[in-house]
């Protein structure tokens, strides 16, 4: 059986271009871009996406989507927040991560036991898990800034090093070493690109799809619990129109909606190019709106560079 | 000849839906039956039922489109803008007393039909000659639309309160809204294209298979930009009625059309992955979501139970309507 | 005309405040009248360029600065004290006494009277303590019921509720309009089927509606910016947090501070709309304190976007980096208990008070309305202004003839307990 899952090399190559080229661009336009606050900056406001990228890439290589993510985040939060009074940020964080991962799970099961379509099952349980944490919390936000813990995730630091930034290099590594070496991760490629091969020698979809839709929601309760700490506050609100821009960033970084694509590796430089870029606009002082649509017209064109790029080699 | 209510049952299972939730209406609320709320029903069913027309339509050729949401209101709102620009720039008056539109009705109409026809075609080029994967052009469109909504109107409202355009939010024909009026046409003469033209059987056809249409020399990117058309079409059409109701475009407006355009598609029973479906689904998907969001209104229902609910039904329609189809992937 | 209506009110307060204004409501009233500029230019030409961009002056000119129905008198200490029927808070609501109707069955009563109420995110603080003051006066009248909905943020979606309380034939309606534009067909349409309407806070642009409830914007930008005047000897670069440009929250606390500031020495070095997100404004801050390093003042219109600078503000360690190595002044409006802690902290300057405790006012008042349709009594004004409130300061000074408030003396504060 012959897949080609190095193809992300080549993409990868381009990101890193991109990446590069922006960064010099950068630096031209502000040389304050540089500082060593202000690439803490940039990673800590992009990694919150950028770890949940990596559960989506994951369900995406897999040929699947969840539009829950933004949802799980807030609900597994709000849950945790429920119990800052326990005066215990190890219960509080626990309860997050095992809500979210809940969530996940979730999710999997809808999409591979009762055979509903990602697209549909993660449209329903977005609704429905958001505002299940807005009845619970009968809306209100919960402060968390007395668990010393659960705030030194966002705030907390090792020598020189932000805890938030350990937290988010620790997690792409686990995660790529997950996707490239480990059975089953290496399994979700097979899956995604030849599901009907993957019965056959074996490997059972239906799991993959549960642990990959499982550890996407690990990874929503933990991006949403650094944020929470980042402000102080556990906002049941959080997280509306995540999925939009974790997906643009997972097909930044290589997955394909159609399944089989996508890596690690690549979605960690999509999205620090979408963090970089940000920055930028910011730093240019662009609305946030334009932005938004400088944003479209850049994602566009990575599309296409790439899709070019594609037919020229081949 | 024998009629045979199983099949029956089975084919139009959404109808029999809608009157069963009418039916409950009528039973639990003194209000539900009455003529004014009869009409905010079926009217508000018309903007989100156009949203998804237009978009079963690209479903139908296995495609998705985000950015109906978002072109809604841009129709108007580049209409406006433009011609305050011009208005600007050759001395004639468009915009009095800093945003109210005091220019011509017609211009708006034209306008956002003329743009939603543009954006459905950019949308298809960017798909078949970009290559680019429908949700992600669409998405950024979407993102596009929804940046420049707020550029071009600077963050203000403009009030539309001319009689010549908020007619149409306040007309009933015969108690039947005048938005209403439009959608049934507009599916009407939608059905009659997918069932009885050229148009409906090559879009069909590509749904079906792609590979194989293509090679049976169907021109797959000729039908595939005139799917988004529509959806652009519906969509600026869906713009008009709308910001004729509320006789007001403003850029927040219209957030998260897009995901209800899709989920009252899906609903009805239009394939995701292309090929089954019709307008007609599409239509028994927003009467059943639409009398359901009435029925919620009369009950008093909390707004967060409300969603809870829309999204239990979500999943459990398409659930129970696998049976029959096969949805696949996207 | 409206010249002439301006020297009118001017000339009117200029005489009233020779005489001692003994309540805090008039007084403010007075600073106001004395900052207006109407179509002065500022001395400070740069910001008078930025006025005039905004467009403030048309919110600001048709703004009501009145004095309070029936004669009422506010006074730090009144009110009445409950837990929010919605959000389970303990509350001190300080309008308990303005406009009263006795507890117990209004009107008719063995009629009852459903009251439908309108508004948006109730997850926000300050917004579910709206609807916990209406919910609670519903409550407090046996025969009166209220139906809470929320629309989530979408206009078209309250447009659809109000014409489904049209629908269901309720005998009044009360809202919290996030937009005026969008809101006016659909009060006139209630108001046209016999139901009144009464706003809450934000306006609508419904020439019929049977009330406004105002809160008082005006004084929030005013005291912000005197108070500024009084600590910055008329200079410094300013950060601006605001609200969606075009909305009357934004454009009348923005336009009532620059007018207060106009003819000083200031920069505006940015002026961001955070809209109300603590996480918005948290970035937006972070980025402006990296483009600038000379930032003293951070204004905002808000209590989340406040929230979200003073973090941003903490996080880069730069509390105690205006020019000169003082303190960035942090100026707030919305008096969350998180905020007038941050004031007891020391971190953020000044918060005028913007109560969202007015819920009550509004259900009283559309219970006045169904009387008065009934013949039972008289109606009540169209347009109701809540009264003024003095600023929240860590010691007690004295602005501009403003006695402000310490923390430990406002036991007004919304929201949850902070620390």
């Amino acid at each position: 059986m012959n897949f080609k899952l190095l193809n992300n090399t080549g993409n990868n190559i381009n990101l890193l271009i991109l990446f590069f080229i922006l960064c010099c661009f950068a630096v031209f336009i502000s040389p304050a871009f540089l500082d060593f606050d202000n690439i803490q900056n940039i990673i800590r406001t992009v990694m919150v996406l950028g770890i949940i990228a990596f559960g989506m890439t994951m369900v995406m290589i897999l040929g699947e989507i969840d539009l829950s993510v933004g949802s799980i985040a807030a609900f597994s939060c709000a849950f945790g927040g429920l119990f800052v009074d326990s005066n215990s940020s190890f219960i509080v964080i626990i309860l997050t991560l095992l809500a979210g991962t809940f969530c996940g799970f979730l999710n999997g099961i809808g999409v591979t036991i009762i055979k509903v379509p990602s697209l549909i099952m993660t449209l329903g349980t977005m609704a429905i898990i958001r505002n299940v944490g807005y009845i619970m919390t009968k809306g209100q936000a919960a402060y968390p800034t007395k668990l010393e813990v659960y705030m030194a995730s966002a705030k907390g630091y090792v020598g020189i090093f932000p805890i938030p930034v350990i937290i988010f290099i620790v997690l792409s590594i686990i995660c790529a070493i997950f996707i490239r070496f480990s059975t089953i991760g290496k399994s979700f490629y097979v899956v995604g690109s030849n599901p009907v091969a993957s019965i056959l020698s074996g490997i059972s979809n239906n799991a993959s799809k549960i642990i990959a839709f499982t550890v996407c929601g690990l990874c929503c309760s933990i991006a949403g619990l650094i944020q929470s700490a980042r402000l102080g506050q556990i906002d049941p609100h959080m997280g509306i129109g995540w999925e939009l821009t974790v997906i643009a960033i997972a097909v930044l970084g290589g997955a394909s909606l159609y399944g089989g694509k996508g890596s690690i590796e690549g979605t960690i430089i999509a999205t620090l190019i979408i963090g970089v870029i940000n920055n930028l606009l910011n730093l240019l002082g662009m609305s946030n709106h334009s932005q938004e649509v400088v944003i479209a017209i850049i994602i566009v064109s990575m599309v296409l560079i790439h899709n070019f790029r594609k037919k020229q080699s081949s | 000849m024998k009629i045979n209510f199983k099949q029956i049952l089975k084919n139009h299972f959404l109808l029999f839906v809608f009157i069963l939730i009418c039916l409950v209406g009528t039973f639990t609320s003194e209000y539900f039956f009455t003529i004014i709320n009869i009409q905010n029903m079926i009217r508000n069913m018309a903007v989100p039922g156009l949203l998804a027309l237009g978009v079963s339509f690209v479903f139908l050729v296995s495609r998705i489109d985000l950015s109906v949401g978002s072109l809604t209101i841009f129709g108007p709102i580049l209409a406006v803008s433009s011609l305050a620009f011009f208005g600007d720039m050759f001395d004639f008056k468009v915009l009095v007393r800093g945003n109210q539109y005091a220019n011509s009705a017609a211009f708006i109409v034209v306008i956002s039909l003329l743009t939603g026809i543009l954006i459905g075609l950019i949308n298809g080029i960017g798909v078949m000659y970009g290559k680019i994967t429908s949700f992600i052009m669409t998405l950024a469109m979407m993102k596009a639309l929804w940046g420049l909504n707020y550029v071009l109107t600077h963050g203000h409202a403009y009030y539309l309160q001319i009689p010549t355009y908020t007619w149409m939010g306040t007309l009933n024909l015969f108690y039947i809204p005048f938005s209403t009026w439009i959608y049934v046409l507009m599916t009407i003469l939608a059905s009659i294209i997918m069932r009885y033209t050229l148009v409906g059987r090559r879009i069909y056809s590509i749904g079906g298979d792609e590979k194989t249409a293509r090679l049976a020399g169907i021109n797959v990117t000729f039908w595939v930009i005139i799917a988004f058309i529509m959806s652009g079409f519906c969509a600026s059409v869906a713009g008009i009625l709308f910001s004729s109701r509320l006789q007001t475009v403003d850029a927040p407006l219209a957030v998260g059309f897009e995901l209800t355009a899709i989920a009252f598609a899906v609903v009805g029973g239009v394939s995701l992955t292309g090929g089954r479906g019709s307008p007609y689904r599409a239509f028994l998907g927003t009467i059943v979501m639409g009398a359901l969001f009435s029925l919620f209104s009369m009950w008093g229902l909390n707004t967060w139970h409300r969603n809870i609910v829309v999204g239990i039904i979500i999943i459990l329609v398409v659930m129970l309507d696998q049976r029959k189809n096969n949805f696949g992937r996207i | 005309m409206k010249l002439i209506r301006n020297l009118i009110i001017g000339i009117t307060f200029l005489f009233s405040a020779n005489l001692y204004a003994a309540d805090i409501h008039s007084h403010i009233n007075n600073l106001i009248a004395e900052n207006q500029k109407g179509w002065k230019e500022f001395k400070n030409e740069e910001l008078g360029k930025f006025f005039k961009k905004d467009g403030f002056r048309d919110f600001l000119d048709v703004y009501p600065v009145t004095s309070l129905t029936g004669g009422f008198e506010w006074k730090p200490g009144m009110g009445r004290e409950f837990e929010g029927p919605l959000s389970g808070l303990p509350i001190k609501a300080p309008f308990s006494d303005y406009i009263p109707i006795a507890e117990g069955p209004v009107l008719n009563a063995d009629k009852t009277y459903r009251i439908g109420f309108v508004y948006h995110w109730g997850f926000h603080p300050w917004l579910i303590s709206l609807a916990d003051t209406a919910v609670y006066e519903a409550n407090l009248h046996s025969n009166v019921e209220i139906e809470v909905l929320d629309a989530e943020g979408d206009d078209n979606k309250m447009g659809q509720m109000i014409d489904d309380f049209i629908a269901k034939q309720m005998d009044a309606i009360v809202m919290w309009p996030a937009r005026e534009a969008p809101m006016g067909p659909p009060v006139e349409r209630a108001e046209a089927a016999g139901i009144p309407v009464v706003s809450l806070d934000r306006r609508a642009a419904a020439p019929n509606i049977s009330s406004e409830v105002l809160g008082n914007f005006y004084a929030n930008g005013l005291q912000q910016g005197l108070y500024l005047n009084h600590v910055a000897n008329g200079e410094g670069n300013i950060v601006m947090n605001r609200k969606p440009l075009g909305s009357t929250a934004d454009s009348m606390r923005s336009g009532a501070f620059m007018e207060a500031i106009g003819d000083y020495n200031y920069v505006i070095s940015e002026s961001m709309h955070t809209n109300s997100s603590r996480k918005a404004a948290f970035e937006a801050t972070q980025d402006a304190l990296q483009a600038h390093d000379d930032v003293s003042v951070i204004f905002n219109t808000g209590g989340e976007e406040a929230l979200g600078a003073l973090d941003a503000v903490l996080e880069a360690n730069r509390l105690n980096s205006a020019p000169g190595g003082g303190k960035i002044i942090i100026l707030v409006n919305d008096d969350s208990k998180e905020t007038v802690n941050e004031v007891r902290k020391g971190n953020m300057d000044v918060v005028v008070p913007y109560t969202p405790l007015l819920g009550g006012i509004g259900v009283r008042a559309a219970i006045l309305h169904i009387g008065a349709k009934e013949g039972l009594n008289e109606k009540p004004p169209k347009q109701i202004v809540t009264p003024n409130l003095p600023m929240i300061t860590k010691e007690k000074m004295v602005i501009a003839g403003i006695e402000t408030i310490t923390p430990d003396e406002w036991p007004y504060a919304y929201g949850p307990e902070a620390e």
